[in-house]
């Protein structure tokens, strides 16, 4: 499988507060070609950081402070803004969480496509029409041809997210990024569009980032996920094997805590105690020890943990202070 | 046993500019609710169950039929402090709903002030002895809600609730925009106030997951018309309407999560 984005000690700081921790802390990835990765956390545990770092997005006051990422070759760590202009859409696009703010409320379907296509390559009004309506056929919306004139307000959320996936995909990035893409929308319309990145993903050989807190969707959609804490990866593999032999006592709580349609009060959900570190306190040591319930007290304060590899499936891996399971 | 709410054929309809832009959010709605039960309404955005929500706490107005409190109408009460004492309402977002220059102890306290209910040094004790069962301590009261995390001010939301001791609480979305594993905690907390206080719950929420954990019986909306209403248990293993097994089969279930 070609390796279209690797991700290398990526650090991300708060400017000018040296005093604080990192907020994503030596975050290593990889993703291949046709291939869903997963990142799930919870609010804070700096995922959509993460997302946003590779298209150069970050917000002010936050900056990369170590680290590489490389999309199909390039080193695009800090690239120039010109650069950028051709990166973005053709390399790597993202597909925000809801799909009403991310749209130009005063362009019609058909602008925001051509709008997107026209940044990237001179071609008839003919050419560009054509494309945009093979790729609204592409993301599955009904009647393209009718609907090219129509504002985003016309349209049901889950149509919206589909015109931003298009606008998104019109380009043919090798890289997407969807953040919490499903997030805003009904679960009924969720489906469609889990469905539809999947398909995607695998048709046009793209790598996907997909973030999301819902490990449901991640389960449905991710080929191989990591699990992020206050900016660290705790534990990473294929999702199969993660979600159902989780290691890390984070991913543990994670699942315990999360309702399944199988769950009942008879087995009553068992919740993480404790809330996350704020943004740049992560404790030094373990990141998860002061919620952790299997915490050794003296180990997992004094020393920062070790990676540790299952023995079935070597790429599986979780971020810990012991290895024996509990 | 006596219902406790009482909608019969509640009808709202929001006005658009001309006809064919009416909305018909509620049509012909007919539930009882009953002291201590834990209901759910699901369905998706723009099928009605928030409005019915809020129709059934009074602060939106039905355009035709009505929903009895003990024999009055919500809308028209003698006595609005009595309705409140029973049936409060917790909204979905908590940054939102906490006044941001009180503090949480004044905030939780305002319902006690109205109503006057013993000396000061009375209400500031049932003050903490909410937060505590919220599994807050008393000396948040002091502090503003912007110490605080989402879930915590979730939290605070519900004390400001619980401190008129009501009979039903209306939940509306209250755990959409929380974590996880903070929405597992005051999931359980809800568990424990209606097994231990007798506190009914009416929970409104699109996650299928949430409504199945906590309810005992569910209804159903769509395009503002309620096409199922059943015991969980039954609605979820034999539903009989299409567009309830069509939410069902959307539920991500993906690989069977380990057993915890």
């Amino acid at each position: 499988m070609t390796k279209l984005l690797s991700i290398i000690n990526l650090t991300i700081s708060l400017e000018g507060r040296p005093n604080t921790s990192p907020i994503v802390q030596n975050l290593n990835l990889e993703v291949s070609a046709g291939e869903v990765l997963g990142i799930v956390g919870e609010s804070g545990s700096g995922k959509s950081l993460t997302g946003l770092s590779i298209l150069n997005m970050l917000p002010k006051g936050v900056y990369i402070s170590a680290g590489q990422i490389l999309a199909d070759g390039k080193d695009i760590t800090r690239s120039e803004e010109n650069k950028l202009r051709t990166y973005r859409g053709q390399l790597f696009s993202i597909v925000f969480q809801d799909p009403g703010a991310a749209l130009n409320p005063s362009r019609t379907v058909g602008k925001l496509l051509s709008d997107v296509a026209r940044a990237h390559e001179k071609s008839s009004k003919r050419d560009i029409r054509k494309k945009s309506i093979g790729i609204l056929k592409d993301v599955g919306f009904p009647s393209p041809e009718e609907r090219l004139k129509s504002f985003p307000f016309q349209l049901s959320g889950g149509l919206r997210q589909r015109v931003a996936i298009a606008m998104a995909l019109i380009n043919r990035p090798k890289i997407l990024i969807a953040d919490e893409p499903t997030t805003s929308l009904d679960v009924s319309v969720q489906k469609g569009i889990l469905d539809l990145i999947r398909k995607r993903t695998i048709k046009d050989r793209i790598g996907c980032i997909f973030i999301s807190h819902d490990l449901g969707v991640i389960a449905e959609v991710a080929d191989k996920v990591i699990i992020m804490y206050s900016g660290q990866v705790v534990e990473q593999g294929p999702t199969a094997s993660v979600l159902t032999n989780p290691k890390h006592p984070y991913t543990r709580g994670l699942i315990a805590s999360a309702p399944s349609m199988k769950s009942s009060l008879a087995k009553p959900l068992k919740p993480i105690p404790g809330n996350l570190p704020p943004v740049g306190r992560t404790p030094s040591g373990c990141a998860f020890q002061d919620r952790c319930p299997e915490k050794v007290f003296g180990a997992c304060n004094a020393a920062n943990p070790t990676w540790f590899n299952d023995s079935n499936d070597q790429s599986h891996r979780w971020l810990c202070h012991s290895e024996v399971e509990k | 046993m006596k219902p406790i709410l009482e909608a019969s054929g509640v009808i709202k309809l929001f006005k658009g500019r001309g006809r064919s832009l009416d909305v018909m959010a509620l049509n012909d709605v007919n539930l009882l609710i009953y002291p201590g039960e834990v209901i759910g309404i699901v369905g998706e955005s723009g099928s009605g169950k928030s409005t019915l929500s809020r129709i059934l706490v009074g602060i939106e107005k039905a355009t035709k039929g009505q929903v009895l409190h003990d024999g009055e109408s919500v809308e028209s009460v003698s006595d609005w402090q009595k309705l409140r004492l029973n049936i409060q309402y917790i909204f979905q977002d908590p940054f939102l709903s906490l006044a941001p220059h009180m503090t949480v102890g004044q905030s939780i306290r305002d319902g006690l002030d109205i109503r006057q209910e013993g000396t000061s040094l009375e209400r500031d004790n049932r003050v903490a002895r909410v937060l505590e069962l919220v599994g807050l301590t008393a000396l948040d009261a002091n502090s503003y809600p912007a110490s605080f995390s989402g879930g915590q001010k979730q939290r605070i939301s519900l004390a400001r609730a619980l401190i008129l001791k009501p009979k039903v609480i209306i939940c509306d979305e209250i755990v959409s925009g929380l974590d996880v594993s903070v929405q597992a905690q005051i999931l359980n907390l809800l568990v424990e106030l209606n097994q231990k206080n007798g506190v009914g719950l009416i929970f409104v929420s699109h996650d299928l997951r949430v409504v199945n954990y906590l309810c005992q019986r569910i209804i159903v909306m769509h395009q503002g018309v309620i096409v199922e209403a059943n015991t969980t248990a039954e609605l979820f293993t034999n539903p009989k309407h299409e567009y309830t097994k069509h939410l069902l089969s959307s539920v991500p279930a993906g690989i069977s999560i380990a057993g915890f």
